[in-house]
């Protein structure tokens, strides 16, 4: 890795933040917990001249619930979420991702926002947020705008946010009663694990059939995406021959790529594996949801 | 080392670079920080790593650097009390914080509690990720006091270990937690024929490692030192058309820049017969990293700036990148000395193993792979030197062997061995890897030379990989015959090596994986074909076991599959053919003690064989599997006279002290401890008592090194005999004051008594009285085994004065939805001759059963086009400490009469086993062979015909049962 010559700047609010990386244009680049930023540098993949550290901008961290809708900084890290109270009753399968990410030195210093706006096909939080109909809060010093997490990735490791945007916040509704939300993951080792498939889901519960179910699967599409088949669900209890529906529907919705992780043909055959656990994780918890 | 740079990168440095030249470089900024409960100011770099402030402008050397990339946590610290990867944070970012690092732990010089459970429950072996995973540790209990088994894994699943295989840290973070719990009983703990040896006294390193006082030769800071850089080629075949330096040597900041012209011609390697290596290609470059040219600058940086401005005119050549494609007709060259790529060719024919085959009651072939594996220590290597006006080079190098360093040192650079001082610091690992001298080796001098400064060089994690050296990829064909009493009749092995560009180790690779089939079964017709093959990939070398783990995994598949055929047990069809004592091979090797068929029946029972084996319901499984390895090899690696080991006893002027001096290097496994052992042994001193000072050419005399698992034999009967010098020497002072013959005195208690019995001297007084009268007390020793073995081509591979057995079950659980194998338990019943310390064996059998799980199950460096796709640690997959499983470590009574108070080896044997016991387990668990390793859960579900057959994707070899 060679920085010579990369201005480092850490502002201590956003506005100062906004106008560096307006003024840096293309060649400046945030750095939020740094650890996916620091291997680009490492790879030599970014070259930038201005890098912004944003881990002393407080406005970016922490959890809010605001009556029906919880509202997560983009600066607040994993560590925090598998912590949190809030999410723990209205988003587990936030915490599902969060306790399963990467390793607990990691945990520590990613963000919420460093991760979404890394965008790897196989990061963890993005299919849990989109399963919670999550929007994204993006700013720049031109203003702001908000849009729903499906529409923030456009392809691998590409987004629509801007060079000198920033993401501020996440929002999701809290979970309403009888509803849950859960992540699946399948990795290889038993620490430190990438996600080779990955299912997020959420279902709204009435009585015993579903009232609604979101089931998105990531790492084996280009981003993470909704299985429309999953739609099999709604009316029915996730269980028998509609689960198995909505599981092959993710198999067959998905397109995987080959490479060292497993096979397009491999990842293929165990999406349904790993929707199953997600969704039937979901059901269970629904189940047993009393707020 | 930027051996993919492309053409844009290029241009994006120069113009960068030209940006920097015409701005100057951003200035340094003044950071305060709290490191340890100080406040301190450092000017660095705005965008300088924690990792680097820590260790270069603190000199907190404690933490380490294993990876750089945020996936082993050997560099993680504490930042307000949370666990962090110290290489990924900036340090300008941990200004607010509180900073703790592994020199912060221990409070006026007492270990913490950590640190203290760490040295005594054997969890410190190599000690580059200790510092790393105490402080993780300690995130976690000041968390969470008393965690779960469950809670301790996760909380470490970011430092990676590779020698422990984890399950003592995981049981000194609980034994913190619960001080209260009683020392566990290690198995095998002597009774009372020893005082010393047999006991499991921590580690004489242990405290220096757990409290980040140990120095490794990273950890060296000389005055005026550089930092040097390799550039290798990012093709994969090529031949240099022009390098042109000329800016490099203009960038301030750079010292000194070589390439073939300013290095001698002369090539190096590992074994006489191959010397293909050149300390910087000349015309040619062989693989992906090759290297042209090496740099030596004032800080990485600048040095990794220079290589940029190297510029290589290449013409690219074609490439091959696998065994059949580099022997097939018409494949390009690599090294003109070897016709066909074929480096290495062996054909070995014992008995009649036509007339076998003829008159056996079953013949099977069948075909198995192995891949290529890394060794992965968590230390990279790294070597320094300092050359001194007056010529002399000193050189401190993580080496398992220094002392070839020394002699292609010496032979390469022209400098007589006695000009040349090889010190091997605190070394982090190297199961293989670190073996044979590198360019590291080699630059590192040179530019010391050019420069007049000490330069340090490391490799990064990737440039392990480019440098390469790890266990080839084989194929293995196996047509063996056997009676239907189980008799084994006679094997024909061919094997096939991927041996990468350059020889290495690969010639004894090669003969390894075919001569040590004669092993641990009787075998008397043996035939062996093998080929090692070059191809355009970094060479191979000699990983942990060298070349003979994966014919293992071979052949304890195939002898299931025998067993099966002829409805017998699978330990009684190996019972039934064990070696036994004083048996010879039919390639000649000579076996001494061998307690092989005991250890069947013990694992048999331990583990509940009987009970299991076709009782697991679908999805489970338990295997066998077995093996057998040198105590020490027979013969040098280069034609020499001198001792394989040798070492003095010093006792000092009061006698209270001695101090143990080899050649031996501890590159972690523990040799310091059982030499020292040994030598409190035999002068009736306490361990505690004796000191080592180890693999420091000035002071130590010469030791062939860690490599062929030959140190507690080899080095300790040097040193059991230097021991027993020095104690001689003082005998006869006692004798003269009694004025009795010295050979009449009785030692016994750590005391001379007089024949009559009523006189009394204790060692450290008698050692004083020695020194008094005659100055020094030192003992010398030296040992080199007989010769040994037969007249054939090739006889000396394999030959040792003595074996060890072993017999391994492992049981598994298949999730045969996803394909993922968990081995739940390992049972390791070993015989290795008396046990010098029963803390250390075991902790030698858990890191080889883990390290084999991880190469059973997912290690594989992966090439695509001559290209590594994982040369790093999060997608070469090691195993992290959620997967350790559950480890019974047992050992038989042995006794060899050759070894060290009857001791023989364990470090490289355990690992031999475990992808047999592994894939045999698998196949007990779901009804299907898998005969190509990794045994990953795609090629599981594969087996089991869950993925479409005709999908694209990674070996189906599969044998129906």
């Amino acid at each position: 890795m060679t920085t010579t010559g990369i201005e480092f700047h850490r502002p201590t609010s956003l506005e100062e933040a906004l106008t560096i990386l307006r003024d840096a244009g293309r060649e400046g680049i945030a750095k939020a917990g740094g650890t996916d930023v620091m291997l680009l540098l490492k790879h030599e993949a970014v070259r930038p001249r201005v890098m912004v550290g944003l881990s002393a901008l407080s406005e970016l961290k922490g959890i809010r619930r605001d009556k029906s809708v919880i509202a997560i900084g983009a600066g607040t890290t994993i560590a925090a979420l598998e912590r949190d109270a809030v999410l723990a009753e209205h988003a587990q399968g936030l915490l599902d991702a969060a306790h399963r990410m990467a390793t607990a030195q990691i945990r520590t210093v990613a963000t919420v926002g460093g991760n979404l706006a890394s965008a790897a096909a196989c990061g963890d939080l993005a299919p849990v947020l989109i399963a919670l109909d999550a929007t994204i809060h993006l700013r720049s010093a031109a203003g702001e705008r908000e849009l729903p997490l499906t529409e923030f990735f456009t392809g691998p490791r590409t987004t629509v946010l801007a060079p000198d945007e920033l993401i501020t916040r996440i929002e999701f509704p809290a979970a309403k009663k009888r509803s849950a939300s859960s992540y699946a993951k399948f990795g290889y080792r038993g620490g430190s694990q990438i996600a080779v498939v990955a299912a997020a889901a959420q279902v709204n519960r009435d009585g015993s059939v579903a009232e609604r179910v979101r089931l998105v699967m990531g790492a084996v599409a280009p981003i993470p995406f909704l299985v429309k088949g999953a739609s099999v669900l709604t009316g029915r209890p996730v269980e028998g021959a509609a689960l198995e529906a909505a599981c092959a529907a993710a198999a067959s919705e998905c397109r995987p790529i080959s490479d060292i992780r497993g096979s397009e043909a491999y990842r293929r055959t165990i999406s349904s594996v790993v929707a199953r656990q997600a969704l039937e994780s979901a059901w269970r918890r629904s189940a047993g949801h009393e707020s | 080392m930027n051996p993919e740079a492309t053409a844009a990168q290029e241009a994006a440095a120069a113009r960068r670079n030209a940006e920097a030249a015409r701005t100057g470089d951003v200035a340094d900024v003044l950071l305060r920080l709290r490191v340890n409960g100080r406040a301190l100011s450092v000017a660095v770099r705005p965008t300088a790593t924690l990792l680097s402030v820590l260790r270069d402008a603190l000199q907190l050397t404690g933490t380490k650097c294993g990876c750089g990339e945020g996936d082993c946590g050997a560099c993680t610290v504490l930042l307000d009390g949370e666990p962090v990867n110290s290489c990924l944070l900036l340090a300008a970012e941990a200004q607010d914080a509180e900073i703790t690092t592994i020199e912060g732990l221990s409070r006026n010089g007492a270990l913490h509690p950590i640190q203290q459970a760490f040295v005594e429950t054997g969890s410190i072996q190599c000690g580059f990720c200790s510092p790393g995973m105490i402080l993780a540790a300690k995130a976690l209990l000041d968390r969470n006091p008393d965690p779960s088994e469950e809670e301790i894994k996760n909380a470490l699943a970011g430092n990676l270990c590779r020698c422990t295989g984890y399950v003592r840290i995981i049981e000194a973070v609980r034994r913190v937690a619960h001080p209260e719990l009683p020392r566990r009983v290690e198995e095998g703990e002597s009774d009372d024929a020893f005082s010393v040896v047999g006991k499991s006294h921590p580690k004489k390193d242990a405290p220096d490692k757990a409290t980040g006082r140990a120095t490794y030769t990273g950890d060296i800071r000389l005055p005026g030192m550089l930092r040097g850089k390799l550039l290798g080629s990012p093709h994969p075949h090529a031949r240099v058309l022009s390098v042109d330096t000329s800016a490099a040597e203009a960038l301030p900041g750079v010292h000194a820049v070589i390439t073939a012209k300013d290095v001698p011609a002369t090539t190096y390697g590992v074994s006489p017969a191959r010397y293909d290596e050149q300390i910087l290609a000349s015309d040619r470059v062989r693989h992906v990293g090759d290297a042209i040219a090496a740099v030596a600058a004032v800080d990485d940086e600048t040095a990794e700036r220079a290589l940029e401005l190297i510029h290589v005119e290449y013409e690219i050549l074609p490439g091959v990148f696998g065994i059949e494609e580099a022997m097939a007709e018409g494949a390009p060259l690599l090294h003109d000395q070897y016709p066909g790529n074929i480096n290495t060719e062996i054909h070995h024919d014992f008995g009649d193993v036509e007339a076998a085959f003829a008159e056996a009651d079953l013949v099977r072939e069948d075909v198995f792979r192995g891949q290529r594996a890394m060794q992965m220590p968590l230390e990279p290597h790294v070597s320094l030197a300092r050359a001194d006006a007056d010529g002399r080079i000193t050189i401190w190098t993580a080496n398992q062997a220094p002392h070839y360093v020394q002699h292609q040192l010496s032979r390469v650079l022209e400098i007589p061995m006695g000009r040349i001082r090889v010190v091997k610091p605190a070394m982090g690992g190297g199961f293989g890897g670190k073996a044979e001298a590198t360019r590291l080796d080699f630059c590192s001098v040179i530019l010391a030379k050019k420069t007049g400064r000490p330069v340090l060089m490391e490799f990064s994690r990737r440039e392990t990989f480019l440098h390469g050296r790890g266990r080839h990829a084989q194929v293995i064909r196996l047509k063996t015959a056997a009676r239907k009493d189980g008799t084994l009749l006679a094997v024909h092995a061919e094997i096939l090596l991927d041996g990468g560009a350059y020889t290495s180790f690969g010639i004894i690779t090669a003969y390894y994986s075919g001569v040590m089939l004669t092993t641990p079964y009787r075998l008397p017709n043996f035939r062996f074909d093998g080929k090692r093959v070059c191809t355009n990939l970094p060479a191979c070398g000699a990983m942990r076991g060298n070349g003979t783990p994966q014919p293992r995994f071979a052949f304890e598949s195939q002898l299931d599959l025998i067993a099966a055929d002829l409805g017998i047990d699978p330990i009684e069809l190996r019972r039934r053919n064990a070696l036994r004592p004083n048996d010879v091979t039919a390639n000649d090797f000579k076996i001494t003690s061998c307690e092989f068929a005991p250890c069947l029946d013990l694992v048999e029972a331990r583990s509940g064989w009987k009970e299991k084996r076709g009782k697991l319901p679908f999805g489970k499984g338990i295997g066998i599997s077995c093996g057998c390895f040198i105590s020490g090899a027979g013969y040098p690696i280069y034609r020499s006279s001198f001792p394989h080991s040798s070492a003095i006893v010093r006792l000092s002027e009061d006698g209270s002290s001695a101090t143990v001096f080899a050649g031996a290097p501890d590159i972690g496994q523990g040799s310091d401890t059982v030499l020292c052992q040994m030598a409190a042994e035999e002068l009736g001193l306490k361990y505690e008592d004796v000191s080592i000072v180890s693999s420091d050419s000035a002071v130590t005399p010469t030791d062939l090194g860690a490599y062929a698992s030959r140190i507690t034999y080899f080095a300790g009967n040097a040193v059991h005999d230097a021991a027993a010098n020095a104690r001689r020497a003082v005998a006869e002072v006692v004798a003269e004051e009694w004025a009795v013959p010295a050979d009449a005195l009785v030692f016994r208690d750590g005391a001379f008594h007089a024949p009559d019995g009523g006189r009394r001297m204790a060692i450290q007084e008698a050692a004083a009285l020695a020194f008094g009268r005659r100055g020094p007390v030192v003992g010398k020793g030296e040992y080199s085994p007989p010769p040994l073995g037969g007249k054939f081509k090739g006889a000396a591979i394999g030959t040792s004065p003595a074996y060890s057995f072993c017999a391994q079950v492992a049981e598994v659980e298949v999730d045969t939805e996803t394909g993922t194998v968990r081995v739940t338990d390992f049972y390791d019943a070993h015989d290795c001759g008396t046990v010098i310390n029963p803390m250390t064996l075991h902790g030698q059998v858990e890191g080889s059963l883990v390290m084999g799980m991880g190469e059973s199950l997912w290690e594989e460096v992966v090439q695509k086009d001559g290209r590594i796709v994982n040369p790093n640690m999060h997608d070469y997959l090691i195993p992290t400490a959620p997967d350790a499983p559950r480890i019974h470590s047992f050992v038989v009574k042995s006794y060899d009469p050759g070894g060290p108070f009857g001791a023989k080896e364990v470090g490289e044997g355990a690992s031999l086993p475990v992808m047999g016991a592994v894939a045999n387990a698998v196949a007990n668990a779901i009804g299907v062979r898998i005969t190509e390793l990794p045994i990953t859960p795609e090629k599981v579900l594969r087996a089991l015909g869950k993925v479409p057959p005709n999908a694209e994707g990674p070996g189906t070899a599969v044998c129906r049962l």
